[in-house]
């Protein structure tokens, strides 16, 4: 629910919640279609890769705590 | 009464693996794993809407990959790649004793029109620096990475000081730093510290999930020739000329080689071409179209088509491991020298 809907997460009230939870219901299980682009869903990667000269050689998992 | 279809829009494409299907829209950069939608898709980019697709579509449409419409649209978006450039990307070594001028190997830069441009200093000098972005000014160069080492924090902020001003550097490198740290600062200026040192060739060649391009160039540029290689140049500080600086083949000195020459002996350079769909492995990946491939280090050194070494992707399994202690891997790091820590 709140990944949904993330933009008014902290504005619910009790009859909203329960009117987006009939809302939310229709909409198919997120599980079964796994969004997992990491790149695009997360920020731990800051330096921007378009654009510029391929050379992937920067290990990102020693940037993981960032 | 016509028949209605869900139709993917024309820059979504589904990718089939051997264990994983993605849908990929390319315009919006979002990929979803369609392992349990393909099978409602009549061909590669429609489904018939009926009640038992309902669900599936509505989801797709919410999503933004495609439309309902009654008209039938067979007509599919060709992948194709095409670039004015036969090189667009050039890397470019600077040390106290160089074997080039710097006016003649930046003329020539400038010549061959490279967009991207990477500029290593194993010596650091602030003077050199001045002189090469001077050269860079008028140039057709659209990015500048600099690389330099990591030196005493009051000449490190000077530099940053100095080259967050230019709008066509985008990255600084501080390579032997003490810690890792990626600042992004405004006007996309990134400067990273990095505890390794960028300028040892064997570093290259990571494949992981933070490396992935998900857009029509990139993705289509891998279907269609090498993604990392294809229109990449390197000139070392002596002035011998590579494909790239973990590459062995040397095409020639940038003192004496002809562009014309360059040129004949890029275009017709078979390792730029071979695209993912052809190496083992990588050709049953879902992946294989936003990943960057690597034919430097490979795992079986002696076949070209065997699948890049720093990739510890299982595309039979859809699982990722540490490629660093994959059994199989141990003898081509062993050749290659790689350090592992």
């Amino acid at each position: 629910m709140k990944n949904k809907i993330n933009l008014i997460y902290f504005t619910l009230t009790p009859k909203l919640t329960e009117h987006l939870k009939k809302v939310s219901s229709k909409i198919p299980d997120s599980n079964a279609y796994n969004i997992f682009s990491e790149r695009y869903n997360t920020k731990s990667l800051k330096v921007k890769l378009y654009d510029k000269v391929s050379t992937p050689f920067i290990d990102t998992k020693l940037f993981e705590n960032e | 009464m016509n028949n209605k279809f869900f139709f993917l829009y024309q820059d979504c494409q589904i990718v089939r693996g051997s264990k994983n299907i993605l849908l990929c829209d390319l315009h919006t950069k979002n990929v979803i794993n369609a392992n349990s939608i393909f099978s409602y898709f009549d061909n590669d980019n429609s489904i018939l809407y009926e009640d038992k697709n309902k669900e599936v579509i509505d989801f797709l449409v919410a999503e933004k990959f495609g439309y309902i419409s009654d008209e039938k649209n067979e007509n599919k978006k060709e992948l194709r790649w095409e670039s004015s450039k036969i090189i667009n990307e050039v890397i470019i070594e600077h040390s106290k004793n160089e074997g080039f001028s710097l006016e003649n190997v930046y003329k020539k830069i400038e010549t061959i029109g490279a967009e991207f441009i990477q500029i290593r200093f194993i010596d650091y000098s602030f003077t050199k620096l001045k002189k090469v972005l001077s050269l860079l000014s008028a140039s057709s160069v659209r990015t500048i990475e600099i690389l330099v080492p990591y030196m005493e924090e009051k000449k490190n902020s000077t530099l940053i000081n100095f080259l967050e001003k230019n709008p066509r550097v985008q990255i600084l490198y501080f390579y032997n730093a003490p810690f890792n740290q990626s600042i992004n600062k405004p006007f996309y200026f990134n400067v990273v510290y990095y505890e390794k040192n960028l300028i040892d060739e064997k570093l290259c060649g990571i494949v992981n999930t933070d490396y992935f391009l998900i857009d029509i160039k990139n993705f289509s540029k891998a279907k269609n020739v090498n993604s990392c290689l294809k229109d990449k140049l390197f000139i070392s500080h002596n002035g011998t000329i590579k494909n790239c600086p973990s590459l062995n083949h040397e095409i020639g000195h940038v003192n004496d080689i002809l562009l014309e020459s360059l040129f004949m002996e890029v275009e017709g350079d078979f390792i730029r071409n071979v695209t993912k769909d052809s190496i083992n492995v990588c050709k049953d990946c879902e992946y294989r179209y936003m990943c960057i491939d690597c034919r430097a280090y490979i795992e079986e050194p002696s076949n070209i088509f065997s699948k890049p070494l720093k990739c510890g992707y299982d595309p039979y399994k859809g699982i990722w491991s540490d490629w660093t202690k994959n059994p199989l891997k141990q003898i081509a790091i062993k050749y290659y020298e790689i350090e592992i820590n």
